[in-house]
């Protein structure tokens, strides 16, 4: 029962690091191919990326969530 | 008001305590950044000398984020009690970042034939992957903290708090970088 | 010899004198090592000092607490010392209230040194020509006694903050109480920095150290830069500290709006703290690096830029000003209630006037580099911010006279001071009016009118406040009574003084007087006023003379002090003075508003269950 719940856990590491790989690659394309006028798609996706670690890896909810 | 009385009610509990410290130091240790980003802009516009190696700034971006992986597995592992795979990973997490300052070190050699830091934009470079790179040393110092024996038996305990700060600092870094990143290798 | 060597901060000196010498023999061995001739000053006393600053916390004990932590070793309860009571206050010692009274004494200290740099300075403007002074030591003193205020400002409300915001809502102690101590002794040595700075040359670039003169000054610059910068951590750590204790460690029934004004002050200032402190430092480090290495963030010839210093220095210093007057005004809202016996009037307006001032000088800081070359375009948006702080201020100026309305005044020493206080601060806000509005702005720029009104805002919003708080919170620090007569004799020095001083500066400035200039021709006719102001100067000094007696005397041997001589509502007076170690064994009940004064039946707060000792009546 517990271990099952890490292993769900851990899985989930790997699909929101492969999200964030996959924006890194699109923003690399990006910043290479762009050379004018990149920046708002930039620090969207930046924005993004900075989200999804503030929120499945540092686990920001918690400062107003009661109890895990 | 429904946040004031659920706070009053944990009057001592001190991991929650813990937590919203940490994460204050992270708020202001980001206006750090968001500072010396500032800068970058206001000396250089988007401004960005051609020799800058692109692909070795993604390649070090990517390994960061897989640090950030394996940091975020251990974590995980501690709060399950799962010790030996919370060291496998930490260990993981130390090696990838140290991989990470081995490249930004290759980009300084390169940089300080290029661009020196007597120039306007090694100025601005120089200082943003030097504050960042040293808050990438700190937190491999600290991941090695949460390693010694001390730990594994507040681990064994069931609290993991030393380990959740450290590993908490780590994505911090992490989320500094993603800023980073565009900031001096892709805007133009 | 044993009992001495146990004081932490005998250990910290020797351990710190040995780091700093070896930080500067790294220095010269790796300068030897890169070829290079082996002694730069700079770099072996930048390097020196902050070797010699962790060895000296090693040395405190600073890093005891989390070293044993890390290693897992058993955590001892409490360090059962069988020192005297005194020593604690020269050791790593947690708890708030000593923490609180190390930060106070250490701003009254700095205060000294500053006001008599001040002092001397003042001596030589007192009349055209040049008397006994070069100009560069003139600029020395006063670019000093500026920065070091600062400096005191924030340990003074760090005292105060640590001293009452626990004891104010009921908690045993701060949040992170080894923080707390560390962000304390870190100040020692930057008081060391700051008093290092004159014999090394000091330094002729005021105390905003503005870019291309902070570059070229002599050492005496970077022990300043280092000094504030050590400051600055204190203060960001300190602010973590302030707001996790005010989010976490309420008692119970404690809402966000039951707490005394002091503690949103707090919240406020503790905000722009953690903030925007970091401004400053990078500022400060910035320019440091700028000396010590290649790097040219505000050189033109390396593609800097001189105004980026201006504005990364102003985003951290306008905010500074409201850290350093909220608390202050905290207190006028603590006091004034109590010395009128009537309800705080519009609570709820006055707890949130303080965040909207914190959100407010955010965003005003370009108003200081109207006349600097700023991106013209900025003017009018922080020009119109800046006219908009003016209303959350004045939000809490109208409530102070609304709550005396009427109201049963006691003129008690602490309420005198509160008085004074509220004129001061409004004089230094209708003053700051003209000066927001650009085309004014650009005449009185640089002159003695902009000096004025910061000295009115200051004495307004710190001095007088931090006056009336130790005269009203000195019974409950020490549970001796300060002497009321010496007390009455003080302020009213101090606030003649001070109108002596400050107000002749108005018209000096929009006659023409710069700041920051040790001569100026006698056919201005600025001879007199500027004489008047240097008497005001040192009537002040007299004042402070006699509050340095009555401080003494008083606690030598002053008439002992109930657990609530003001009769106050608020928790800190719910407990003997002085209070316990713990504060509350048992966590208080908080039933009511901190300022029902003369409401029949109101109740602020429980303390102990089995007493059973309510509120007193007051009516």
């Amino acid at each position: 029962m517990h271990s099952r719940h890490l292993e769900v856990k851990l899985r989930l590491g790997f699909k929101v690091f492969a999200t964030l790989t996959a924006l890194k690659i699109i923003e690399y394309v990006v910043g290479t191919s762009i050379n004018r006028g990149a920046w708002p798609y930039l620090s969207m996706m930046a924005v993004v990326g900075a989200w999804a670690i503030l929120h499945y890896f540092m686990h920001i909810p918690q400062l107003w969530r009661r109890k895990e | 008001m429904n946040m004031v009385t659920s706070i009053t009610t944990d009057w001592e509990d001190r991991g929650a305590i813990n937590r919203v410290g940490l994460w204050l130091f992270i708020l202001s240790d980001s206006f750090l950044f968001i500072a010396i980003i500032f800068t970058r802009f206001y000396l250089q516009g988007v401004q960005r000398p051609s020799e800058l190696n692109q692909l070795l700034g993604f390649v070090i971006s990517v390994v960061l984020l897989l640090s950030s992986l394996f940091a975020y597995r251990g974590e995980t592992a501690a709060a399950y009690g799962d010790i030996r795979r919370f060291r496998y990973n930490i260990l993981a997490t130390i090696g990838l970042g140290s991989l990470f300052l081995v490249g930004v070190g290759v980009e300084w050699a390169e940089g300080f034939r290029f661009f020196p830091p007597s120039t306007g934009f090694g100025t601005v470079f120089f200082t943003l992957t030097g504050f960042h790179a040293f808050h990438v040393f700190t937190g491999i110092l600290g991941l090695l903290l949460i390693l010694l024996p001390g730990q594994k038996k507040r681990l064994g305990e069931g609290s993991y708090w030393g380990v959740e700060a450290m590993v908490k600092y780590w994505h911090f870094v992490d989320v500094a970088w993603v800023f980073i990143f565009p900031t001096l290798y892709l805007v133009s | 010899m044993s009992t001495i060597w146990k004081l932490g901060v005998i250990r910290g000196i020797v351990f710190g004198l040995v780091g700093t010498v070896a930080g500067m023999a790294i220095t010269m061995l790796l300068r030897t090592a890169l070829g290079l001739s082996a002694w730069n000053s700079g770099q072996a006393t930048a390097l020196g000092s902050f070797v010699g600053l962790i060895a000296y916390l090693g040395g405190l004990g600073a890093f005891n607490g989390w070293v044993g932590w890390v290693l897992g070793w058993p955590e001892k309860e409490h360090d059962a010392t069988e020192l005297p009571n005194w020593t604690r206050y020269f050791g790593f010692h947690t708890n708030h209230k000593t923490i609180g009274v190390q930060y106070m004494v250490t701003s009254l200290l700095v205060i000294i040194v500053a006001g008599i740099y001040q002092l001397i300075a003042r001596l030589e403007t007192a009349q055209p020509g040049l008397q006994f002074m070069t100009p560069r030591t003139y600029n020395s003193l006063i670019s000093l006694h500026g920065i070091m205020m600062l400096g005191a400002v924030l340990l003074g409300i760090s005292g105060m903050i640590n001293y009452l915001v626990p004891l104010m809502i009921g908690a045993r102690d701060m949040a992170f109480p080894r923080l707390n101590a560390l962000s304390y002794w870190v100040t020692p040595p930057s008081v060391l920095f700051f008093l290092f700075s004159l014999p090394a040359g000091g330094f002729d670039t005021g105390w905003t150290a503005y870019a291309p003169l902070s570059v070229r000054a002599p050492l005496g610059m970077q022990f300043m830069l280092l000094a504030f910068y050590l400051v600055g951590w204190s203060s960001i750590l300190g602010s973590v500290n302030f707001l996790t204790t005010i989010f976490k460690l309420r008692a119970p029934g404690m809402g966000l709006f039951r707490m005394p004004i002091f503690v949103w002050a707090t919240l406020a200032t503790a905000f722009l703290q953690l903030i925007f402190t970091q401004f400053v430092g990078i500022a400060f480090l910035m320019v440091l690096l700028e000396r010590l290495t290649p790097l040219g963030f505000f050189d033109p010839n390396k593609g800097g830029n001189v105004i980026l210093y201006q504005h990364l220095f102003w985003i951290y210093s306008h905010p500074a000003v409201y850290i350093f007057v909220l608390p202050g005004l905290g207190v006028i809202s603590e006091v004034v209630p109590v010395f009128s016996r009537k309800p705080l009037f519009g609570y709820r307006a006055v707890a949130l006037s303080s965040l909207g001032i914190a959100l407010g000088g955010a965003l005003v800081w370009g108003h200081h580099m109207f006349a600097a070359g700023m991106e013209s375009w900025l003017r009018i948006p922080f020009m119109f911010t800046t006219l908009l702080v003016a209303v959350p201020t004045g939000v809490k100026i109208f409530s102070w006279l609304a709550t005396m309305w009427l109201g049963k005044i006691h003129l008690d020493t602490p309420m005198l001071f509160a008085l004074t206080a509220i004129v001061v601060f409004l004089i230094g806000g209708i003053t700051g009016v003209p000066n927001g509005i650009v085309p004014v702005d650009l005449y009185v720029h640089d002159t003695y009118w902009v000096t004025s009104h910061f000295h009115h805002t200051l004495f307004g919003g710190f001095v007088f406040p931090m006056m009336a708080a130790i005269y009203f919170w000195f019974p409950k620090v020490t549970g001796r009574l300060l002497n009321e007569r010496l007390g009455k004799v003080h302020w009213s020095v101090m606030t003649a003084g001070f109108f002596i001083t400050y107000e002749p500066m108005f018209w000096l400035g929009l006659n023409g007087m710069r700041r920051r200039i040790v001569d100026y021709d006698p056919a201005m006719g600025l001879g007199t006023m500027n004489l008047v102001t240097t008497i005001g100067g040192y009537l002040i000094a007299l004042s402070m003379l006699v509050f340095f007696i009555n401080l003494v005397a008083s606690l030598w041997r002053g008439a002992t002090a109930s657990a609530n001589p003001w009769r106050s509502r608020t928790l800190e007076w719910q407990v003997s003075s002085p209070p316990p170690g713990e504060n509350f064994p048992v966590p208080p009940r908080v039933v009511g508003s901190p300022y029902g004064y003369g409401i029949p039946g109101s109740v602020h707060v429980i303390v102990s269950p089995t007493g059973g000792s309510g509120e007193k009546q007051a009516t």
